[in-house]
């Protein structure tokens, strides 16, 4: 899959969960950056992304993917 | 903000901007909701359990993270199953309450601090302080049990809150012991109090004229065998404050309530009378989902 297949994917998910538009999701977007990322959101968006990608992230990594680029990291090493 | 707890709370925020960066956005969520009335509570706490220990804080959060992503990652299970994963009181007690390094890294410092940062804790704090203590307060109460005592924390409460009163504490967790004869200790309010290890549906030495179990209900195979207990360590005219967690998966939660009625009927089915009760939920529920939520009760002996 390309970066670019992957951030779409990664994109779509993540405002379906947060509730937003995918326009609204940047390659550079972080918990910051979108007022919506919460914690309660952010759990079922990791779970949803475990789902759509048949990975399981440790709970080490849930606390630091808090960021765009930081989720595709997490999941390139995951499916590599 | 009440200005005497600002270094405090400046504090919190940097412990989770360290710590727990997820969970940071929840201390001004707090902080908005409830006002002065919370940075006073917890800057206290940070004050005198911490002892404004950057260190200590900052490890209570660290646990306090990694208590939340578990719960939260079970919650989403349990909105598709409607059931508890199937743990026994002794696998519980084997893998949580007689666990030293989980109890004293996660468990103990995030029943800690969710007193404070969840919103149905700090709610269910305000409402025993305001409904419960004050029935105490000036009527004679003078002895109360807390039975499954935790990190010790409501004990703490009620003996600040009524200084002529003396507690006993009882828990079948060495660790949950330890947290709170050190509670109390930086309190400075041992002088009012025992703990004893034992399990907690055992029999207690009676006639207490009040009794706390605050979420210790939903641990056990069968609730009401503690609730009888408790309710022969009582004596006639009692009153007593009883909570329970609904649809909250814990890995040691066992017995699974979901609605109030449920906790209520056992209560009554074992000599008390409810005089007040409440409810009070984690967040709003969205569609399809479940939340935790504190049941709690105030009753007398029957």
């Amino acid at each position: 899959m390309t970066d670019e297949a992957l951030f779409e994917k990664v994109a779509r998910t993540m405002a379906v969960v947060i509730g937003i538009d995918q326009s609204e999701i940047k390659p550079d977007s972080s918990m910051d950056s979108i007022d919506k990322w919460d914690s309660l959101k952010h759990m079922k968006m990791i779970m949803a992304l475990e789902q759509e990608f048949d990975v399981m992230f440790d709970d080490e990594d849930v606390v630091e993917m808090l960021s765009v680029p930081l989720i595709l990291i997490a999941i390139k090493e995951k499916v590599a | 903000m009440a200005d005497a707890h600002a270094v405090q709370i400046a504090q919190v925020k940097e412990a989770f901007a360290l710590k727990a960066r997820l969970f940071q956005g929840a201390v001004d969520d707090q902080l908005a909701t409830f006002g002065d009335a919370w940075v006073t509570a917890l800057g206290e706490e940070v004050s005198v359990y911490f002892n404004n220990d950057n260190v200590l804080l900052e490890n209570a959060v660290e646990g306090y993270g990694r208590f939340c992503i578990e719960a939260m990652r079970l919650q989403r299970r349990f909105d598709k199953t409607l059931r508890y994963d199937a743990i026994s009181y002794a696998e519980a007690l084997e893998t949580v309450y007689q666990n030293d390094a989980y109890m004293r890294t996660v468990y103990l410092p995030a029943l800690l601090l969710s007193h404070y940062m969840w919103p149905h804790h700090f709610r269910q704090l305000q409402w025993v302080r305001e409904n419960f203590f004050s029935r105490l307060s000036g009527n004679g109460f003078r002895t109360f049990c807390d039975v499954g005592i935790g990190t010790g924390f409501y004990s703490k409460e009620l003996l600040r809150a009524l200084p002529d009163m003396r507690g006993w504490g009882f828990d079948i967790s060495d660790s949950s012991i330890d947290h709170t004869g050190l509670m109390l200790q930086r309190w400075s309010l041992s002088d009012r109090y025992t703990l004893r290890k034992q399990e907690v549906s055992a029999e207690v030495e009676g006639g207490f004229d009040c009794c706390v179990s605050v979420e210790l209900l939903e641990h056990l195979e069968d609730p009401t065998v503690l609730l009888r207990s408790i309710r022969r360590a009582m004596r006639d005219g009692a009153l007593g404050l009883l909570t329970a967690a609904l649809d909250a998966p814990n890995r040691d939660h066992i017995y699974l309530y979901r609605k109030n009625d449920t906790v209520r009927h056992q209560i009554e089915a074992s000599g008390f009378e409810v005089l007040q009760e409440a409810n009070f939920a984690a967040y709003e529920v969205g569609e399809g989902e479940t939340v935790p939520q504190a049941a709690c009760f105030i009753v007398r002996t029957c």
